[in-house]
């Protein structure tokens, strides 16, 4: 029973179709660069050493694409401003993975190809802009 | 995916630490029992944002330890299936290699690898290599998840970059 309870979880979730399962549902979603602020803020108690926090703040200051707190705002504005009725999800994944074309975040993030080609195309190239010229 | 989650943790606390320091001593038993953690319906706790509530404590019959439902506000780190992410390649032997995300280890298969990837035993270090590409250790590659499994401490996945727009970022 409680095995057959398991298996019917795990078939439930599936990013590709942005099923993310009862609990993730309605929580914020981060993107790296969000992370990486976050957790750098300073703390009274200082960070907490533990092996999953040092090789999460590694892995986000690896893949940070939009190194500054400005960028970091901006971006998120920019996708939720430019696209309606986009999920937590998808607006993190299009700022972490910063795809370049539509066809390419189409194919990244499958959700996405209920929007129309040109609207995509317009954003991601904002966001270049916006990587480019960050301070 | 990093997402920022209200959980809830249960303590319970000795007798002997009741008194005007308790709510300090509460706090720091919740930072050091759940950061670091894994489970498989919230994934790692990666560290704790800020206690939101500490509750009354409830005093147990028998052993006057009281008990606190802490809810507090962290970042947790879930992976799904089907999600792409950017991995650091830890290791390749000639079955596939292994990357990270943070603390997430994923494997990826040889024959998830595009074919025209072949295992190289002869080079320097172990890799995967094409005519233009190279997967070895330190490589940073897109890959997107094809399945999870759970243990009590730790998330395995396994992943592909036989896709399009998969495989060696720069």
């Amino acid at each position: 029973m409680a095995l057959r309870l398991q298996q019917n979880q795990a078939e439930e979730e599936d990013a590709s179709q942005l099923k993310l399962g009862s609990e993730f549902s309605n929580d914020l979603c981060l993107s790296i660069s969000e992370v990486r602020f976050l957790l750098e803020l300073p703390r009274e108690r200082g960070a907490p050493d533990t092996q999953v926090y040092n090789k999460t703040l590694d892995y986000v200051r690896t893949f940070t694409k939009f190194p500054t707190q400005e960028s970091t705002q901006a971006v998120r504005a920019l996708i939720s401003r430019g696209i309606e009725d986009l999920a937590q999800f998808e607006t993190a994944q299009i700022a972490n993975l910063t795809p370049l074309t539509a066809d390419e975040a189409k194919s990244v993030i499958p959700t996405l190809q209920r929007y129309d080609d040109e609207v995509m195309q317009g954003i991601l190239d904002e966001m270049q802009t916006l990587r480019k010229f960050q301070t | 995916m990093f997402f920022v989650k209200d959980l809830h943790h249960t303590i319970l606390l000795h007798p002997s630490y009741f008194g005007s320091r308790m709510h300090q001593h509460i706090e720091q038993k919740l930072h050091a029992d759940v950061e670091g953690t894994c489970s498989g319906e919230y994934g790692y706790i990666i560290a704790v944002l800020d206690v939101i509530d500490v509750g009354v404590g409830l005093v147990s019959v028998g052993n006057g330890q009281a008990e606190f439902v802490t809810t507090y506000r962290a970042i947790v780190f879930k992976p799904f299936k089907g999600e792409v992410l950017d991995s650091v390649v830890t290791s390749v032997n000639k079955m596939g290699f292994f990357a990270e995300v943070g603390p997430l280890q994923v494997f990826v298969s040889a024959h998830l690898v595009h074919p025209d990837m072949k295992y190289d035993s002869a080079a320097a270090n172990a890799c995967f290599a094409s005519a233009d590409q190279v997967i070895e250790k330190d490589t940073h590659v897109r890959l997107k998840l094809v399945g999870t499994r759970v243990d009590a401490t730790e998330i395995f996945a396994i992943g592909t970059i036989k896709e399009d727009h998969l495989g060696v970022i720069d």
